[in-house]
Parts: C-alpha cells; structure tokens; sequence
C-alpha cells in the first residue's frame, strides 16, 4: 500500500498528523491519523442488513466483532460518477473510543497530511450537514477545504432516519435541487 | 450516547429463520409451534395477512418477508414452513423457507446507532459460523407489522382478542 506524506504547512511549524479520506462522491474529509486502525486494500465481505438506512451497506467482520459501515457521500446526497458502482472499492476501519470501530467506505486508499492550527479554515459552506460532522476544517494545498469528521456523529444515532444531522442533509438536497 | 459498537446482550438459544437468502433468528423460547404452509387457511387472506394458521383451536395471522424485510403478498412456492410466535402463547405465524434451531447459545449484539431505524424488526445482529444472523424477537416483529401494514396491525390485535 502506498502512502503519501502531504506537507502543508511550514517545516518549522508543529503538526498533526491526519488521514485524507476520499468518500464517494469526489470529496475528501479527514480523521486523526490515530483514528485510523486498518484500511482494507480491497473490500471485505460486507453482510447487508435490510432496513437500514440507505448510506449504511452493512456490517464488516472484524475479527470477530460486526463493525457498521458508513458511506458518507451516499449520506450527503452526493452526486455519484456516472460508472459508480455499489461496490465498495476501499474501506477504513476507524476507532470510536471506548473500543468502539466503525468502517468508512472510501473511493482511493487514504492519503497521510500534516495538519498545523495556521491552516485552519471554515467549513465549506456549500453543505450545512458539516457543522453536524466535521469538528473543524484545515485548507489543503491541493484539496481545499478539508473537514475533519467527528466520527461519534457519523456512527451515532443523528444521520439515522429522523436524526438531527439527518434533518440537516435533507435541507442541503432540497437547496441542490 | 451513540452505540457505534454493538454492545453484547445476554446469550440465549436461537432458532434461525431461512427465507430469501437471510437468517433471521428469533429466540427459541418465543417459538410454539410449526405448520406446514399446507395447512394454511389463505381464504380471508389481504394486503398484509398472507393467510390464517390454526393454533389450538386459534386462528392466527401468518405473515411473511421478502429479502428486505417488507411484507409479501402471496406465498412463494419454496416457503413451507409456518412458525407461530408468541410470548406466552402463539399469536402469530411466520413464514420461511426452513427453520433450524442452533445447538449453542448466541451472543446477540444490539443493533449500531446507525443502523437503527424505528420500525425495523432486527434489533440485534451475531456471528454464528462465520455467518451474521439477524436477530429479532417476537414483539419487535409485532412493532414492526404495525408499522408497515395498519390493516395487518388491525388483524393482529383482532386475532389476539379474539384468543
């Protein structure tokens, strides 16, 4: 697997350092490098569960233990390529706290970026639903604005059907329209 | 809180539901009784009631799932087996395709935050051999008829009056 460094910021300035995550739908969002406990080089046997939401394609088993995916750009309403494919290609396996995972479905293998405090940045503003996501958002040299996502969200309860951020992202489809 | 992880309910013996490629457990205590599918009454059968089963002396309603859980209409030629559920006594049937009963204990998950939605019968998910079990249990399938079919709903409660 081949990682990249993405140096943003100046040599002397202190870092963190982050994932690059690309979710379907062309944009990329960021974690903790920490939060990143494994990347699947290809995808696992994902295990449907029917009556879910729709941006949840099942379960992963990870070592014994069912894991929830989560495929953000289907949740944003992103639009999708015309030859996207159900399939999940990538997937990363986050850590929740508590010994808590969750699986992101991703486009392309992540990317490590050095994050300071200076490239801190608004949110985009074209989707309100980062304000229930994202933590804060940092400018990248060749990204943009990158959010960083605050994954308790992303995995709780607030995207299901009916949940606050859910709300949120019904508003942001209904404004694309 | 959210329950990203699936926190571990107690273990329990489980009988597993074959029908449209899934394996729906229901915990083997809730199961009374099985009839064939041939033994069904599809007379007064409607839009969410696939037919009447006899239990001891009691008409209930049968229903059945496709691969999405939503309520089937008519009964495929390959589901054969009625399961009638209940708490104390059967109240209603289900059909499926096979049924088996699991020899161990299964350690059922309660479903991720993120998974849930309100009327969805499975609450919880297990591993068993390799395989993920959906696991639901019979008042979570009455919540979930309810939901999704008022006119079934209304036959369930008038069937369980009438007991």
């Amino acid at each position: 697997m081949s990682l990249q460094n993405q140096q943003v910021v100046a040599p002397t300035e202190q870092t963190s350092s982050a994932w690059l995550l690309d979710i379907s739908g062309g944009l990329t969002v960021a974690v903790a490098a920490q939060d990143v406990i494994y990347v699947y080089p290809e995808a696992p046997q994902v295990f449907p569960v029917p009556q879910s939401p729709d941006h949840v394609p099942g379960v992963v088993n990870w070592q014994q233990r069912l894991v929830p995916i989560i495929d953000l750009g289907i949740y944003l309403g992103l639009p999708q390529a015309e030859n996207y494919s159900s399939a999940i290609k990538v997937m990363a396996l986050v850590t929740l706290g508590d010994a808590k995972l969750g699986a992101l479905a991703l486009e392309k293998i992540p990317e490590r970026a050095e994050v300071a405090d200076s490239s801190q940045c608004e949110l985009p503003a074209n989707l309100q639903a980062w304000h229930l996501l994202a933590l804060s958002c940092f400018m990248h040299g060749s990204r943009g604005a990158v959010p960083i996502l605050d994954l308790n969200t992303v995995f709780g309860s607030q995207l299901s059907p009916g949940g606050s951020a859910q709300r949120v992202v019904c508003r942001d489809r209904g404004s694309a329209a | 809180m959210s329950r990203q992880v699936l926190s571990q309910n107690a273990e329990q013996l489980m009988a597993v539901l074959n029908f449209a490629g899934l394996r729906l457990a229901v915990p083997l205590a809730e199961v009374h009784s099985l009839s064939s599918v041939l033994d069904l009454d599809d007379s007064q059968a409607n839009a969410s009631i696939l037919a009447q089963v006899e239990v001891n002396g009691r008409e209930l309603p049968a229903f059945g799932f496709d691969a999405e859980l939503g309520p089937l209409h008519s009964v495929p030629d390959d589901y054969r087996v009625c399961v009638n559920l209940g708490a104390a006594t059967a109240e209603l049937g289900i059909l499926c395709q096979s049924i088996e009963t699991l020899e161990q204990t299964v350690s059922e998950e309660a479903l991720p935050a993120c998974l849930s939605t309100v009327s969805s019968m499975v609450k919880g998910l297990a591993l068993h051999n390799e395989e993920v079990l959906l696991c639901t249990h019979f008042s979570a399938l009455v919540a979930h008829i309810a939901a999704a079919e008022q006119v079934g709903a209304g036959a369930l409660l008038s069937a369980g009056e009438a007991s």
